[in-house]
Order: structure tokens, then sequence, then C-alpha cells
């Protein structure tokens, strides 16, 4: 909804693109738009349409689980929020005849008109919708249009679709009406979709019993793919959960998986409450078909149980599809248009993901989201940023500059006078509630001098009523009954603004969504409650302060802290959009953990580090950032657009910056006296193991030769409650990296592992190249480890082999631990403290919100880059980082700092300095001030202040006010519901 | 009280969560009682005792505070600090006399129309149940 309203930007939906030329910094792009047959300068959302309209239609929304009319609305918060007619199921189009079969039909109209001058032409077949439309939007002779849209940069987001399940003939999709996929399943589960929340069987619309999900549906092999879906087995895990909250009455839940990939933040701990609830038995195993046992429906599912070691016959009520992603259908004709590469699946190619996340084969083309493969929200949110920001390299000269056009501020002074504008919105109000009876009883209330109704108070007309209300009776207070607040208020509040009316004089009643909407069945009651919260609204309106936006000047700078990919790209981008930043590196070389000698190659084609660490840093170089090198950063004070950054070493300098990434990576785990590390000669890490590579390409020498056999041991400091529950991401990877290398100089090697998370791009197919290599994959038990014995050196690997059901021995000359990453914990406690940014349970900073806010923290102008914030590889922290830029260069793009006026003040007379606001405040707003020797009193800042009114209720003195939501306001609120007790304030 | 008395419930709702829940029930056309009017604030942070207790002066039957899941709070931590404030508010409303069953916390998310409108039936029933406030005596019944 925001980008729909956002002024720079301009949302045209049912379009496609249809060609594309130019060059970067000058595309013309051709779109061809279809006509919805409803004018969105018009509609109003007011749905009455939808109650005439006769035709029933499919729903592309609810995947076919729900019908919906031929006028529809594709969702309820769907933007614009213009109705659209589906001309295949509308009985005014008629599609299946020819052109030559139309024209024949417009000539026999016409010769009707002719020979009957009073025959009415252009008969509708049907014209409900337009009769009952009371704003004349219905246009069914609208035509589609095409038009050229002139762009520096097109930005791809096509996103992708499910995998036809009907290509598994053996799963009986299409065929049994109760195996669904996770995406119907989800309509389901969806609290206003087609069963409200409560997950049914299909066949007889009854709450299941036994439910069953299947796993990499379409992925890992299947079907063709063998890439893995990434979101699935978390999406499935979830999902189970949701289904126990929501149906108790589901007895059984299974989920046939083959690896458990709970690879990114919180995943290992959520899939762990899983099993803590028991919200899902976990059978592992790939079923090899689903059949139906019976007539009502009920359905088996055939599987290799690998954990027990059995085959086994699952019964199933619903069967759920846990499908993979598939490229979107058109991606394929709009990345020919455009003039870029597909990769071998059909998926929008990036050209170097380790180099940049987001372009595609061709300069001036982007791509993020889904488009490029599946992904989880959190990485499509931070590409989505990365996205945006190298767009502007086409557009910088286009600087946004905020049109203030000066307004003469309205004179608002003097005792309230409050106008009420009471909306019908059609029938949605005016069909339940007596409207006009409403606005009747609003005049007479206090302060309260004009009260007007009308039929759609969002509509132009209806600002315009209101604007003139406002003029003719000179208010200073402005009610209006109608729907939710959080649906039109900045509407209101804008016509208000444009003529000088403070807009935070405005009250708006929710009288539709919480009255009319909801209370259908006791009319009277309803129209009570209408009146009541009228009266209350006016009673908070006479409380109603104007409120101006403040501001504070921006420091057009940037400082990254850490000079590891992350934030030599994070630099980059910021630095070739023209901002001044500067990169600050405490050691005497950037590169980070791809500097020699940590990584020699990356997966999954082997690329050498050394060679990509050498094209960014080209492209730093050439991006004109500053490098301090040998320079740590002693101290930061200050606040969004306002830091001052202490550096020292090879410059000594105070720095002053509007905003600041956090670049500042993590160590690997120290395995120290586990698995015979530091004690046996011939066990090393997997970093070392890398670092013996510079040396010599066939790995390490063990007393003086070549091993003949090595061994990985995977999850080493990961996935154990002893030091780190969750998942490195990284290391699986890894290790099938390693050992290819090793295999291919002839070493035997085996991988000794819990789930392989092969997730990274090229992972999964790499992962099945080493076992077609002959690498060896030996699965544990969960909850086992394995024993490295020998004397001296390793010898031996001993488990108990999960798949072959015994324990085995494995003789080996070299033992290689691939060891998780772990926080920098002095780094991160001297940053912590210095910036007051949260630090997770996990000890890795804490991202304001995993999709809302993934790169930044809950401290404004504070951002994360790589993984400061959490283990991950290459490719996720090089996207990762062009997110923080972006997000960083949002601030620093305009000239200050805007604080939104809804924040709270502090009545230093009042004001004890006891430094309770302090401690609670999560955004580090109020500091305690010195004022006199021993008298400390709260100051708030107004830019980092986000208006949550807590530290207002814990004040002891009474010295904070919440603006906008005052003591004053809510008392009279609560005074205003019982009005026999009205105290007069 | 007369046949036809109906309780009068105030619910505090935080605008994130829970009033966006009451608007998805609304969306969704889930109808329940209509005995309530909802003050919206910021945060369930936002809710001192002296609003509840306020309420309760002025006759009101029953109140209802309502906030984000733990975990969910747009302001990370506020909801928490609500619960603490409204465990003080607890202990003063019982102090007074009111029944336990006068005051409750809810957890409601924006997706929860449904769940909404179930915890409007079921408190205005409790309400209903334990009949007019003992402060509501001290209003005049129109």
């Amino acid at each position: 909804m925001d980008a729909g309203r956002h002024p720079l930007i301009e949302t045209v939906t049912n379009a496609e693109v249809i060609g594309c030329e130019g060059e970067p910094g000058d595309f013309k792009v051709r779109v061809r738009k279809y006509p919805r047959f409803v004018r969105d300068d018009r509609c109003v959302a007011c749905g009455l349409c939808v109650d005439a309209c006769p035709q029933v239609g499919g729903n592309e929304f609810d995947v076919g689980l729900k019908a919906r009319k031929a006028i529809y609305r594709p969702f309820p918060q769907s933007v614009p929020a213009t109705y659209v007619i589906d001309p295949d199921a509308c009985l005014n189009f008629l599609p299946h005849l020819s052109e030559k079969q139309k024209k024949q039909f417009d000539k026999i109209q016409r010769a009707k008109k002719k020979k009957r001058p009073h025959y009415p032409g252009n008969i509708l077949v049907c014209g409900h919708c337009d009769s009952v439309c009371e704003v004349d939007a219905i246009d069914f002779d609208m035509k589609g249009e095409e038009f050229d849209v002139n762009a520096g940069a097109i930005l791809v987001a096509v996103g992708f679709q499910e995998f036809d399940a009907r290509k598994l003939g053996n799963y009986g999709y299409g065929r049994f009406p109760n195996v669904v996929t996770s995406l119907e399943l989800e309509r389901m589960l969806n609290a206003s979709g087609v069963t409200e929340g409560h997950v049914v069987r299909p066949s007889d619309m009854k709450t299941p019993k036994r439910v069953a999900f299947i796993q990499c549906v379409g992925a890992r092999g299947e079907g063709g793919r063998p890439y893995c879906s990434r979101f699935c087995c978390m999406n499935a895990v979830k999902d189970s959960m949701l289904i126990r909250q929501h149906d108790p009455e589901v007895e059984e839940i299974s989920v046939l998986y083959t690896d458990l990939r709970a690879f990114g933040k919180g995943f290992d701990d959520f899939v762990q409450r899983s099993f803590d609830e028991n919200s899902a038995r976990y059978i592992r195993g790939r079923p090899a078909k689903i059949e139906r046992v019976a007539k009502d429906d009920t359905l088996e599912v055939f599987v290799e149980d690998t954990l027990e070691h059995r085959q086994r016959r699952i019964p199933a009520d619903l069967v759920v599809l846990s499908v993979a992603a598939a490229p979107n259908d058109g991606a394929a004709i709009l990345a020919k248009m455009l003039g870029i590469k597909t990769d071998c699946y059909g998926f929008i190619a990036r050209r170097d993901p380790a180099i940049s996340a987001v372009e595609t084969s061709r300069d001036g083309v982007y791509v993020c989201g889904s488009a490029v493969g599946p992904q989880v929200i959190p990485d499509c949110v931070a590409q989505a940023s990365a996205v945006a920001a190298r767009a502007q390299l086409y557009l910088t000269g286009h600087r946004v500059e905020e049109e203030e056009a000066p307004v003469e501020p309205m004179d608002l002074s003097g005792p309230p006078r409050i106008g009420v504008m009471v909306c019908h919105c059609g029938v949605n109000i005016g069909g339940l509630l007596d409207v006009k009876t409403l606005a009747d009883h609003a005049a007479t209330l206090p302060g309260v001098v004009a009260a007007r109704e009308h039929m759609f108070a969002c509509s132009s007309t209806g600002q315009d009523e209101l604007i003139e209300l406002v003029r003719e009776n000179d208010l200073n207070r402005v009610v209006v009954a109608a729907c939710t607040p959080r649906t039109h208020e900045p509407v209101f509040r804008e016509s208000l603004a444009r003529i000088g009316f403070n807009p935070y004089l405005l009250e708006m009643v929710n009288i539709r969504d919480q009255c009319s909407w909801v209370h259908s069945d006791h009319p009277g009651a309803a129209q009570d409650k209408a009146r009541d919260l009228i009266r209350m609204g006016a009673a908070r309106a006479r409380h109603l302060e104007p409120l101006e936006a403040g501001s504070a000047p921006m420091t057009h700078a940037a400082l990254v802290v850490g000079g590891g990919i992350a934030g030599i790209q994070a630099a980059t981008d910021l630095a070739v959009q023209g901002f001044p930043v500067t990169l600050v590196e405490k050691e005497g070389h950037l590169g980070g953990r791809l500097a020699k000698p940590n990584l020699k190659h990356l997966y999954p084609n082997l690329r050498p580090a050394i060679d990509v660490l050498e094209e960014k840093l080209e492209r730093l170089y050439k991006a004109g950032a500053r490098v301090l090198l040998n320079t740590d950063v002693k101290n930061i004070t200050g606040f969004v657009g306002n830091f001052e950054a202490t550096l020292e070493g090879h410059v000594d300098e105070v720095l002053p910056v509007g905003a600041i990434i956090l670049a500042l990576g993590a160590e690997l785990y120290d395995p120290r006296g586990q698995f015979g590390y530091g004690g046996l000669t011939n066990v090393m890490t997997s970093q070392e193991l890398e670092q013996a590579f510079f040396e010599d390409d066939g790995g390490p020498t063990v007393d003086g030769h070549r091993p003949r056999s090595a061994s990985f041991i995977l999850c080493v400091g990961s996935r154990d409650p002893e030091c780190f529950t969750g998942c490195s991401r990284y290391c699986c990877p890894t290790a099938i990296k390693q050992a290819m290398q090793l295999c291919r100089h002839g070493i035997d090697t085996t991988i000794f592992y819990r789930d392989i998370r092969t997730i990274s791009t090229g992972a999964e197919e790499m992962y099945r190249e080493a076992r077609g290599m002959g690498v060896l994959f030996v699965r544990i038990p969960p909850g086992q480890k394995p024993e490295v014995v020998g004397n001296g050196r390793a010898e031996a690997v001993q488990c108990f082999d999960d798949l072959l059901g015994r324990r085995l021995e494995v003789p080996t000359d070299l033992v290689v631990l691939s060891v998780g990453m772990r926080p920098r914990k002095d780094e991160t406690a001297r940053f912590h403290d210095m910036l007051k940014a949260s630090v997770g349970l996990d000890g890795f900073f804490l991202e304001r919100h995993p999709e809302l806010g993934p790169v930044e923290t809950a401290v404004e102008g504070v951002f994360l880059a790589g993984t400061v914030q959490g283990p991950k590889d290459v490719v996720d922290s090089v996207a990762q980082a062009s997110a923080a830029a972006a997000k960083a260069s949002v601030f620093l793009a305009y000239d200050s700092v805007r604080q939104d006026p809804a924040v709270a003040t502090v009545d230093e007379n009042k004001c004890r300095g006891c430094g309770k606001c302090v401690e609670i405040c999560q955004f580090q707003a109020p500091g305690l001030v010195e004022m006199a020797e021993g008298i400390h009193v709260a100051h708030i800042n107004e830019s980092l202040c986000k208006g949550c009114g807590t530290c207002g209720s814990w004040c002891p003195s009474g010295a904070i006010a919440s603006q906008h939501f005052t003591d004053r306001q809510v008392h009279a609120m609560i005074d205003a519901f019982f009005p026999d007790k009205a105290v007069a304030s | 009280m007369t046949a036809d008395w109906q309780p009068e419930i105030l619910v505090f709702a935080c605008n994130w969560c829970s009033y966006a829940g009451a608007d998805t029930a609304g969306v969704s056309r889930i109808q329940h009682q209509p005995h309530f009017r909802m003050i919206r604030v910021m945060c369930s942070g936002r809710i001192q005792p002296g609003f509840v207790l306020r309420a309760f002066e002025k006759g009101a039957d029953g109140v209802l505070v309502s906030g984000c899941h733990f975990g969910d709070c747009h302001y990370i931590f506020g909801n928490e600090r609500a619960v603490e404030q409204f465990d003080k508010t607890r202990k003063v409303v019982q102090l007074l006399g009111l029944e336990d069953g006068r005051l409750r916390l809810e957890w409601i998310s924006a997706a929860e129309g449904a769940r909404f409108a179930e915890v409007i039936n079921e408190f205005t029933d409790q309400v209903r149940e334990l009949g007019p406030s003992p402060f509501s005596s001290t209003r005049q019944v129109a």
C-alpha cells in the first residue's frame, strides 16, 4: 500500500512489457496495458458491484478454491483498490466471437437501430454492476493501450510459479481431490481465505484427522529439476505448527523429508520448537507413490522410512505437496524482449552472483527476488533494496527534491471549532446505519459547529466538500466518521495539509470496518455504537494539538566498518552513487576472509577467490571510496544523520557521518578438545585445509606424504546446544567443494553429516556431482557424533551409519572438521556499547526484523552487512551488503532527517531524572542530561523516538507527554463513552 | 438492572496488531457482539493503569487490553512492558473489589480477525454473566 501511495511511484497493473530497446540510461520500454473496464480514477472500492453481478468466475488468488464474480477485487488489500472485470466471465463480452463475427454483430445492431430509432444502441446483455455503481466507474468500452516508458534502468522482479505437480503422476495431484499443494494449503490457513483459517479436505470439506507433507516435490532431482527450492522445509515445519494451532482436532501430522534444511537465522531453533511441541512427526524418506484406499478419498503414502529402516504406508486424509519454485511462464519471453539471458532452468540468469547479487547479462537491467531462483523472504527483501540502489547508477543527477510549495498555515487558534463529516460509503455504512441521524447528533456535541454527511468522503468530491466545510465554518478541528484510519487517514491528512490545515488536527472514527460491517445482526446496537464512537472522536478532537514535523540536518557521508567482502561491496555501492564513504579496516589489507591465504576457491564452480577479490577491489577504487587501512574505530557518538566516529591509526581524526554500516565479519569456531583437534597430528579445520590448498592443489601432506584418505566431519560448532544451536550455512557446500578437490587428486573422501544443506545456487548440483565422483556420504543419527580414534594421530572415524543401520569404522589419514561461524565476541561487545545496536541470543548483531528490516538495526542509521549479522557465504554477503548500502543511501539522499511529530516530549519542570524512560526505550531516544550540579533531566531525541508511548505510561512524575496520544486525549475518550459522568475539561 | 441491559465494555487496542485485527474481522465481515468501544493507541505499552482505572471509575463493566504477540511488537518490547503494567493494574482492580472477569489482556495479531471476534464474544458473555459493574450504580440510568 505504501508503494501505491508514493508520489514518485506510478503503478501500472494489468499490463505487460512487449518490447524494449535502447541503452542503459536511456531505455525505451513498450508496455501494453489491458483494460480493466473499471475506471481507477473513479472506483472507490465499495464493493456494490460484486453483490449485483450474477456471473461467477474462477479465482486465481485463492488458487481455485473459491469462486469469485466476474467483477472483482483480486484480494482485500490489492493495490490499486480498483475493481476489475474478467472479460472471460462477464456476460457483456463475447470473446468466442472472431473479429469478423463481431463486425457482423455490430452491423446487425446498427441495422436494428436504424429501423427502430428507439431501439437502444449498445445493448448490454447484463449491466447490473453499472446500474448500482454510484460513481459511474464501469466502462465496458474501455480499450487497452500501448505506451512507451523511458527508463534509465530496468528492474525485473517477476517472481516464480509453482512446479506443476501434475507432472508427478505417482503423487496423484489432479486425480485425488485430497492431494493439495503447499500454496493451496496457505490459502486455507489464511484467516481471510477460503475456509477462514481451517484446514479441510477438499473432497468433503471436513477437518482431516491425519495430514502428510511431502517435501522436495519437483526439486532435488524430481520432475527433472535438480536444484533445491530452499524454503519448503521451513514452510512445512511452520505449516505443521499453524495447523496444530488452528485445528486441534487434527490428530497426526507427518512430514516426509530427505534433509531438513533449516539453514537461516533462527531456523534450527524453530525446528527444535516443532520437535519439543510435537507439532509433527518427521519421517525421513521420499515417497514412492500415493494411493487412494477408500471411497471417501482417504489416501495412503508409500515410503521407505530411513530412520526406522522399514517400508511404511502412511494413512492420510490430506496430503500436502511442498512444491518447488519454478520459473514463471512468461520469464523466458520477457528475457528475450529485454535481451537478457536465462539459466538452464529458465530463471533469469545473474551475470555473477559472487560479484553482484542483482546484475543480469545486460547492463542497466537488474533482477531481484525469486525471478533468479528459489529464495526465502529475507533474501528477497535484501536483494530488492540492493537492486534499487544499483538502479541509481543511471539516475544520478535526479536527486529527490522535496517540493515544499509553501502553504500559508491556517489560523487554528482559539477554542475548538469542530466539523464532523459522516460518510455513507455507499451502502457499506448507509445500508445499516442511519447516517443522517448520526450527523444530526454530532452537530449537538460540545465544540461541534458543523456536521455533514457524504456518500463517499474519500472521493475527490468528498475531499472538496470537506475543505469547503473547513473554510465555511472556520473550523480548527475535523472529525471524519467513515472507514478505518489505516486506509484513508493519509488521504484526508494530505487534503487538509494542502490548504494549510495542520494534519494532526484530524480525528478519524471507524464506523465501518469496526461497526457496520460486523454488527449487521444488531442494527440498533450498531447505531448506538456509531453514535458513541463519534462522540468519543469529537471529545478527543477537542484536545488534539497541532504538531509540526521537525528535522535535523543530515551529514551526507557514510562510514563502513570492516574491509571484508561485505564492507567492500557496501562501500563500492555507496561511492558509485556519489556519497563520500570511508571504509575503515583494522588490518593492513582488504579482503577479510577472501584475502590470501584464507579462501582459495569459491563454490560451486571453483572460481579463485583472488579473482573475485581483485575485481571487487578494482570496482571499489574506481568508485572513489576513501580506504583507511590499519585504522580502528575507537568511539562513535551521535545519532542518525549526525554521527561522529573517532578514528585512530593510519589517521587520527573525528569523522562526521550520517550513516554507519557494520561489516565486522565473524570468526570460525575453535574445535580445540573435540575430535582430537590439537592432540592428534592429522586433524585440521576446514580453514586450515583451505589454506593448505594454496601450497598444493592436492591438499596437505601428512607425515611427509599425501594422505590416501580423508574424512570430513560436518556441523562442528553448529547445531550444538553447547555452543551454537543454529546452522552455519556455508559449511556443507564448502566441505563438498573441498572433498571434490581432494577426490580429484586420488584421495578417498568420506563426509560424515547430519543433514546436507546445499541451498546456495548451484550447490545442490555440486552435491550430486560429488556423489557421482565417488565422495562417500555417511549419515549420522540425530543426537550422535562420530568419534575419531587413533594413537598420536587419527587412524579412523567411528560412527553409526544411519542409512546402513550399523556401526562403521572408516580408516582415514586425515580428518577435516567443518567448523561453524561464531560472532567476534570482543568486537561485538565494543560496537554494541558504542551504538547500542541489539545483539541476538546467538551473539550476532540483531536485524530490526527478518523480513521487514533484514539489514537494519533498531538504531536508525546503523546497518549490518555480511557475517556480522549471522553466518552466510560470499554470495549472500554481497547481496546483503548491497542492500545495506541501498538503505543507507535512502537516508543520505535527503538534506535532513525527518522527524515524525507524534513523539514523546518531556516537561523538564516535572522530570526528576529517575532514568526510567532511558531504561525502557528500545530506540535510545531518551537520554539524561545534567542541567546543573547533580540535577538530571531527561531529553528525548525526536529523531529516534518512534512514538510508541511506552515511556509516557511509565514515567512516575507524569513528565512525559506522548504527543497525539496524550493522557488528556485518552481520558476524554473514556469520559465520552459514559456521558452521564462527562467531566468538563 | 433491566432485562435488556447490555454490558458496556471498553477495549484498548494497539495500532499495529489488535486494531488491525479488528479491521480484518471487518473486512472478512466476521460478525460479533456490538457492546464495546475501541480506543486506539500506538502500542499496548502505552496503556497505563490509570486508563483502565478511569474506565472502571466512569462505569465500564469490562475492560479489554489488547496488543501484539510477543516477538511481534512493532516497537520490539512494548508489549512486554504492557504485561508488567497490566499486572499492577490487575492488583489494584482486585483491591477495589472488582471481579477478576472484568479485566482481560489478550494478544491478537493483525491477521487474526476471527480471533478478535471470538475474544469479543467470549468477553462480552463473561461480563454479561457478572452483571453491571459495582461502580456503575453511581451512574444515573438514563
